[in-house]
């Protein structure tokens, strides 16, 4: 198994994660902003580890 | 009919669907790594897999409705978090729910007994199905209510990070081997990072409804840089592994 897509697929939920802290998040709009971003990166994360095991199997 | 329709709008509401694709992709993600090692790709076992895992899952979301109902009064729902908030306006929908949630428990463990005869899947398999569902059920509900004593992050990195592509992967390998587990850690430290995301938007709900986790005890600011910390833990496995 080649984990370099992995790890570079990772880098998208760590940018978007390491993005919030500019955010305030004290204030709730901007918390929930951050936090569908984060969930958001996660998923793309998720699709694109499952669209790579796709092709390689 | 209007009003059953509109019952039945306010019962798919309950269901919260779209936490339901996270984990497909999670099953997915399993299956095709073991497909990717070698396995056959059966749709019987995919399809039959996934409806034990899909049970089990869609039942958590309608126990821990019901039994979140204290805490869920002190939130308003979001897109991610909160409870579906269904049961606040429906209160004649909780027992239904509940009664639908462990329906669906024995449903998935006899789908689980079937797969174990038909596939002589491995002794662990069905050991493995009802831990997944206990660890959903129990989630809210009592004795354990692990989502009140401190526990909820720990059950859902597992359910997360181990059972979910877990399950995905001993459906088409009919095992649980090393090529899955060396990947287990990473997948531990991204269910950390959803569950505390999930959870940081209720912090303030959770704290006056008795929920005892991280961003409800420590506050938000910490409990974001925990998240910081799991993501930077899963890049950095990833790293490891590749290097």
């Amino acid at each position: 198994m080649d984990y370099q897509w992995f790890l570079l697929f990772s880098l998208i939920p760590l940018a978007v994660g390491f993005a919030g802290l500019r955010t305030d998040l004290r204030q709730r709009p901007r918390l929930l902003r951050q936090v569908k971003g984060n969930i958001a990166s996660l998923m793309v994360f998720l699709v694109l580890i499952d669209s790579y095991l796709f092709v390689l199997s | 009919m209007c009003s059953v329709l509109r019952q039945a709008r306010s019962f798919l509401k309950l269901c919260r669907l779209r936490f339901l694709i996270p984990g497909l992709l999670l099953y997915i993600l399993g299956f095709l790594l073991a497909v990717a090692y070698g396995a056959d790709l059966e749709l019987e076992k995919f399809v039959l897999g996934y409806l034990i895992f899909f049970t089990a899952h869609l039942s958590l979301h309608l126990s821990n409705d019901y039994f979140d109902q204290k805490a869920d009064s002190f939130n308003s729902p979001t897109v991610v978090s909160g409870g579906s908030g269904i049961l606040k306006a429906h209160p004649e929908l909780a027992r239904p729910a509940l009664v639908i949630s462990v329906s669906l428990i024995v449903i998935s463990l006899l789908i689980a007994i079937y797969f174990q005869v038909r596939f002589a899947a491995p002794w662990y398999f069905f050991p493995l199905v009802l831990i997944g569902n206990g660890l959903g059920y129990f989630y809210a509900a009592p004795p354990f209510r692990l989502a009140y004593r401190g526990l909820g992050e720990l059950s859902t990195a597992f359910a997360a990070g181990v059972l979910m592509p877990g399950m995905g992967y001993i459906s088409a390998m009919n095992a649980l081997d090393h090529n899955f587990l060396i990947l287990a850690p990473a997948f531990l430290a991204y269910g950390v990072f959803f569950i505390l995301n999930v959870e940081m938007p209720d912090a303030q709900g959770d704290r006056e409804g008795g929920k005892v986790n991280l961003p409800a005890v420590y506050g938000e600011r910490r409990a974001y840089h925990a998240v910081l910390l799991s993501i930077s833990l899963g890049t950095t496995y990833f790293g490891a592994l590749y290097l």
